[in-house]
């Protein structure tokens, strides 16, 4: 046998197999894109974490050393309100699936489930984090007192409004650009996979 | 940009996917390894796209890939991802029934089983061969000299030819 018939018949097999991957592609493309938003979440958690981490022990203080009552109050709820956000973002990341512990159809209902608590919390910024924040923040303010200080106070109040417009439609963009298109995605690979 | 790539993609995975395909058939015990083996390689493939850098054709790069997904993930540590295979995401099934294919087929059956009994190192090199790649090529995909390929291959050819007329 000489070696182009080991060509030959090595090659012989092209017209024989045919590969569909369409789905396969499909998975790939999902799986790169939950790889990004995770990524982007992790961030997310890492800088509140970090801000979280900063806020107590500074607030600590402030409730320590500054006299007014109402902005040691305030201090105290900032503190508070810290520790319910950092809570908050570690509940919906206990949502998370886990890797290569279940079928992958498993895996994409839990993915469009994490997907969904990511959603509703993003959606409900406005409720558990801006206002709060907001209040609290010109709580904050306030303690100092009035007298004097009306125009520093104003300016306050519209930088913490702008602030919380931005946050507010910053989350929403999140909402709309980041989870919605991956939710779609997730839905169409699992209609894929369920009517095989 | 993603579209692009996806594009690219497409097109190189059209031209070269049976080629492929038959570099994963050496390294898979069954069909069932074979598919995902080659499906573990599309997703290093389409993974790595955004880092081809043309410094070689896209389809020598797609070769190195391709070996250095089978020669890592031989089939048992393929199975512990289970993820990927609970399902048909990839199909590899016979295009036609005809009665040369069936002739054929015994002899490709002959040959696979002659290359599962070389050495993981000469089994790429034989692949690539068979793919009628150049020495150079080759070399680039498997990090051998040139010299070193084509020695390489001219002992794999005679390992071959016994092992075939052996099995006749």
């Amino acid at each position: 046998m000489i070696e182009e018939e080991l060509i030959r018949i090595w090659q012989s097999s092209p017209n024989q197999e045919q590969v569909k991957f369409e789905k396969s592609r499909l998975m790939i493309d999902v799986q790169s894109s939950l790889d990004d938003f995770h990524r982007k979440i992790k961030y997310r958690d890492l800088m509140e974490q970090i801000a979280v981490a900063i806020i107590i022990p500074a607030f600590a203080y402030s409730a320590y050393a500054i006299p007014h009552v109402l902005t040691k109050v305030a201090s105290v709820l900032i503190i508070g309100y810290a520790v319910f956000v950092a809570i908050r973002l570690r509940n919906a990341k206990k949502h998370k699936p886990g890797a290569y512990t279940e079928t992958y159809l498993e895996y994409l209902h839990k993915t469009r489930n994490y997907l969904l608590v990511q959603k509703a919390l993003l959606d409900s910024v406005l409720y558990w984090y801006i206002l709060p924040g907001m209040t609290l923040t010109m709580l904050f303010t306030l303690g100092f007192g009035l007298t004097d200080r009306l125009k520093p106070i104003v300016k306050m109040a519209v930088m913490n409004i702008i602030l919380a417009v931005a946050t507010y439609f910053l989350n929403k963009s999140a909402v709309k650009k980041e989870i919605l298109p991956r939710l779609a995605k997730v839905d169409e690979l699992i209609r894929a996979l369920e009517k095989s | 940009m993603v579209k692009h790539l996806e594009n690219i993609f497409l097109t190189a995975l059209a031209q070269n996917q049976q080629k492929l395909l038959r570099v994963c058939s050496v390294y898979a015990e069954d069909p069932d390894d074979k598919k995902d083996l080659f499906q573990e390689v599309l997703i290093n493939i389409w993974q790595s796209m955004p880092s081809f850098e043309e410094k070689s054709s896209l389809s020598t790069w797609m070769f190195r890939i391709t070996l250095n997904v089978c020669l890592r993930l031989q089939t048992k540590q393929v199975k512990k991802r289970a993820r990927y295979f609970k399902l048909d995401s990839l199909k590899i099934e016979p295009a036609s029934d005809d009665g040369t294919y069936e002739e054929e087929h015994e002899q490709l059956i002959k040959l696979r089983s002659c290359i599962k009994k070389l050495n993981e190192a000469d089994k790429a090199v034989t692949t690539l061969y068979l793919e009628e790649l150049s020495y150079k090529e080759i070399a680039d995909i498997t990090g051998l000299s040139e010299n070193n390929v084509a020695v390489k291959i001219k002992r794999i050819k005679m390992k071959l030819l016994t092992c075939i007329n052996e099995s006749i």
